[in-house]
């Protein structure tokens, strides 16, 4: 029995109480209510200038009702009791050809966690501490080389004030920080253009810059991967043995097994992965979990947007696979426990199973030996995004930096890339794995069914025996 | 007080009193937009509706000039206090933006509506219920699923439809409202042949009702684009001509509109930097964005700044004779906007097309696959390997194989790799089929020169 405070909600109990009574009016599993207010402000910045600055306000509230694996939403961004029950009755809609059965809750507080210390708050910072930051990226950026020409960055800051209210009385709230620094070069040479770019932060404030790495270390790299682009020769096409260098290739998890991995397309039989728990899905080599507890990590969550606890899920464990990620209606479809996967953009948008932090686990082999061990081949280090079609399960991720591995050594650097493959054939011909398991500590966004989340990702460096490179030489 | 069921709100007049409230605040110039929308989507799977999801929302925008800088807000919030610290955090911003010169509303004597009477909204979208909208989803999976025996299993069809009422009041006297629908009706499929499974979908958008294909149509041409991937297998690393599906010619259509915009050149961000005048693609091949086309899906009287609609050729006969713009960007290249402001209620504009398309050739799509002795009819581009600074494209691809002038096999897990410039040039052929369904961009099928492409 729970004794903690029940969180406040932008209308009073009772009102949500009469909301959700309507909202199971016609009958359903269960019915809630998410309201969030979203504060943000970006500044960009180019050509040695503030170029412009932008601030915006959202609120509004989702009101849900679930039956069975079916889902009815209606939103309003006027929040007043009369527009919650419109709403209400609106999403009522989904279970038209049930019977009410509404019993009321006493209300009860969920606990969260507390994932996401903010030292220097960005809401509390003025603009000037901004442009301060901006301004010593861009001149950090045009020191690297007399050959940056351009420079473009951004400073984004939100803050997500979420609470929620269901028809089983459990209420939370939950305030989520999200600060990236997003930096882009140009390098040129006579007439000869090239691009970098990189990116920083995560749910934690502007003491980031202080402690993990700088305006100056993320604008830097984009100016150095730019100018490295200016040397980049066209690279093979074919197929190749691949290095994945440790962090930024966690894209590759992403899209060869975590997508296919979401419980929503499995229970429905649409995944490759579908009905293939216990079976051998990648090499023995391979353990990878998705985790939403680590500490400022931009894929991280104190709790998901239906109330579950993220927890540590291991999807596959020594090449075997274990489990889903899931959300409510995928939990209760497939008899299993909520993973804390359910998430949504916005109150505008229905909650499915998506990932958080998905990772490998380190393995025994030294990343130096992994290298020396190619005779020809790619080594990747930087990737640009990712694509995969989860039915037949083929993925493609781009490399934004990469060389050739020569009789055991990184050569020539290589223009951009698309490495192509099919999740568990390449998984499967995974044949080294690194001790250096490193996290990602980009800006990375996952977009699904037309909604965008914030995600995490890392890997140690790994050889991947065979991988068809999308290069221009034949 | 507004209700949930009716747009009743005057967002012309509320856009008016932002601009005025922020003018009385001390700014140079101030433009505020109001936007109201009523939106409904369905997705039905199996048969049963899966998803019902029901809103209408509000939001202004405001964006405002002081002493050379800019700087914009937005907010879902109408209430006096909100409006009035919205503007609060507006002057702060101004305040830390550097000068530029180019910045500043569009010339007055840009602004206003075109004379051609545009129409982009379809009343006959409000009288639909809900169980009529929901049954035309049904009725396309059905049809979709009863094409095929080995396609017994869908991602869902869905229904969406949205209509919206924007104003657009500035304070150089503009004051504006349009209204305007968008439908879609699409539907995604699995199926499974030797135990690989396989999917694909169709889809029709568009303003008006009367356009979207029946939804035993859509439902057929999922089927049939599903069933045409089973057997698929990869092809030997080599270089081979492409023949561009329209769908991925839309993409291509896309790509040269973004690196032909000014606000690419003006950063010198663009592989068509420095090439106004030349030829930049076959003689073939003509781009044209024209947001007054009568009965097409991106048609708008005025664009996102209020600078009147006009048509605009981009690319002619293969020389790029245009840069689309808006104010800033026209600003910066010395020219004025050609009225390719595309502004949401968040940020900045920016530019982006109307109606966007590629200019039909003469050859139908069979005749076109009739004349390539060995190459790849491209269906599917996917993932993010392009860079549209220096043009250079390298993507995972899907399609079929051409042998001796005829579809041979399904193609997929292979890439392509080339560079735009010079894939523009290389193109030999363009199709005579236009459809406007798919979107505000359409582009017939386009046959380009050999290209790397990678598999075994």
């Amino acid at each position: 029995m729970s004794s903690a405070a029940i969180p406040e909600l932008p209308l009073p109990p009772e009102d949500c109480l009469r909301a959700l009574a309507a909202a199971l009016s016609s009958g359903g599993d269960f019915a809630d209510i998410y309201f969030e207010e979203n504060i943000s402000t970006g500044l960009s910045y180019e050509e040695e200038r503030v170029k412009s600055a932008s601030h915006g306000v959202s609120r509004g509230a989702g009101v849900r009702v679930v039956i069975g694996d079916r889902q009815g939403l209606a939103y309003t961004d006027i929040l007043t009791a009369e527009s919650l029950q419109r709403c209400a009755e609106s999403a009522s809609a989904i279970a038209r050809d049930s019977r009410a059965q509404v019993q009321t809750h006493p209300l009860q507080a969920q606990p969260t966690a507390a994932r996401y210390q903010v030292e220097q708050n960005p809401s509390d910072s003025d603009l000037q501490t901004r442009v301060a930051f901006l301004q010593r990226a861009d001149r950090a950026a045009r020191a690297f080389d007399s050959r940056i020409v351009r420079v473009q960055l951004g400073l984004a800051d939100e803050l997500r004030r979420i609470s929620y209210i269901n028809s089983d009385g459990l209420v939370w709230s939950d305030v989520q920080p999200m600060m990236t620094l997003r930096a882009s070069a140009i390098a040129a040479d006579g007439s000869e253009l090239r691009t970098g770019r990189d990116s920083g932060g995560g749910r934690i404030g502007f003491e980031y810059f202080e402690r993990q790495r700088s305006p100056e270390v993320i604008a830097g790299e984009a100016a150095r991967l730019a100018i490295l682009q200016l040397e980049a020769r066209p690279a093979p096409a074919g197929p190749m043995t691949v290095v994945l260098g440790p962090a930024d290739s966690g894209v590759l998890l992403h899209e060869a097994v975590g997508h296919g991995l979401e419980a929503d397309f499995n229970r429905k039989g649409l995944s490759n992965y579908s009905n293939r728990i216990g079976q051998s899905v990648a090499s023995s080599l391979c353990t990878v979990v998705d985790a939403g507890t680590f500490a400022n990590m931009r894929g991280s969550i104190n709790i998901d947007d239906e109330g579950n606890a993220p927890g540590q899920t291991t999807l596959i464990e020594g090449g075997v696979l274990r489990g889903y990620m899931n959300d409510s209606i995928s939990a209760r479809i497939l008899k299993t426990k909520a993973t804390g996967n359910g998430r949504r953009e916005s109150y505008a948008h229905l909650p499915m199973p998506r990932m958080t932090n998905t990772y490998m686990l380190a393995g025994q082999s030294d990343p130096e030996e992994i290298i020396r061990s190619v005779k020809r081949g790619v080594y990747a280090r930087r990737f640009g995004g990712g694509q995969v079609d989860i039915t037949k399960g083929d993925f493609v991720f781009s490399v934004e930096e990469s060389y050739l591995i020569e009789d055991g050594k990184l050569t020539a650097p290589l223009k951009g890339v698309t490495l192509i493959g099919n999740g568990p054939e390449v998984m499967t011909r995974i044949d080294m794995v690194g001790r250096d398991l490193k996290f990602t500590d980009g800006g990375w966004t996952c977009g699904k069914n037309g909604q965008s989340m914030p995600v995490g990702m890392g890997i140690p460096t790994v050889r991947v025996s065979e991988i068809t490179v999308g290069g221009q030489e034949r | 007080m507004q209700t949930h069921t009716e747009t009743s709100t005057d967002l012309l007049g509320l856009a008016g009193d932002l601009v005025q409230r922020m003018q009385r605040r001390g700014v140079d110039q101030a433009e505020a937009i109001v936007v109201e929308s009523k939106d409904f989507s369905a997705t039905v799977r199996l048969g049963e509706v899966e998803a019902l999801e029901e809103a209408t929302s509000r939001g202004l925008g405001l964006r405002a000039f002081r002493n050379g800088s800019v700087a914009t807000s937005s907010s879902s919030d109408f209430s006096e206090d909100a409006i009035e610290r919205l503007i609060d955090r507006l002057l702060e911003m101004l305040a830390v933006g550097d000068a530029d010169p180019a910045n500043g509303l569009p010339e007055a004597d840009l602004l206003g509506p075109c004379s051609a009477s545009v129409d982009s909204y379809d009343p006959s979208l409000a009288s639909l219920s809900a169980v009529e909208k929901i049954e035309r989803a049904r009725r396309a999976e059905a049809a979709g699923l009863s094409s095929d025996p080995r396609i017994q299993n869908s991602e869902g069809a869905g229904w969406s439809d949205s209509i919206a009422r924007v104003a657009l009041a500035n304070s150089l006297s503009f004051a504006a409202e349009k209204q305007s629908s968008s439908v879609s009706l699409s539907l995604s499929l699995v199926g499974e042949d030797q135990g690989v499974k396989q999917s694909d979908f169709w889809y029709n958008t568009h303003r008006f009702l009367k356009e979207i294909q029946a939804p035993e149509e859509i439902g057929r041409r999922a089927a049939e684009r599903t069933a045409q991937k089973f057997g698929a297998r990869k092809v030997k690393t080599q270089q081979a001509p492409l023949l561009l599906d329209p769908l991925v010619a839309r993409r291509f259509a896309q790509m040269v509109f973004g690196a032909a915009s000014a606000s690419a050149i003006y950063r010198q961000a663009s592989f068509l930097t420095q090439r106004m005048g030349q030829r930049i693609a076959a003689e073939c091949f003509s781009l044209i964005d024209d947001a007054t086309l009568a009965g097409a899906p991106g048609s708008r009287s005025f664009d996102g700044e209020g600078v009147t609609s006009r048509p605009l050729s981009i690319v002619e006969n293969g020389k790029l004779c245009a840069n689309p713009s808006d104010a800033y960007s026209a600003r910066r290249l010395q020219q004025k906007s050609s009225g390719h402001a595309a502004r949401g209620l968040r940020g900045q504009p920016g530019v982006a097309p109307s109606n966007l398309m590629i200019a039909p050739g003469k050859s139908s799509v069979e005749q076109l696959i009739g004349s390539v002795k060995s190459g790849l009819y491209l269906t599917q581009l996917f993932g993010m390997g392009y860079n549209s600074v220096t043009g250079d494209l390298s993507q995972g691809a899907a399609g079929f194989w051409i042998e001796n002038g005829a579809l041979a096999y399904p193609v997929q897990e292979i890439t392509v790799a080339g560079n735009l410039l010079q894939m523009l040039l290389s193109i030999e052929a363009v199709a005579s089929e236009l459809d406007w369904r798919l979107g505000a961009t359409a582009a017939p099928a386009l046959l380009l020169g050999p290209v790397t492409i990678g598999g075994e």
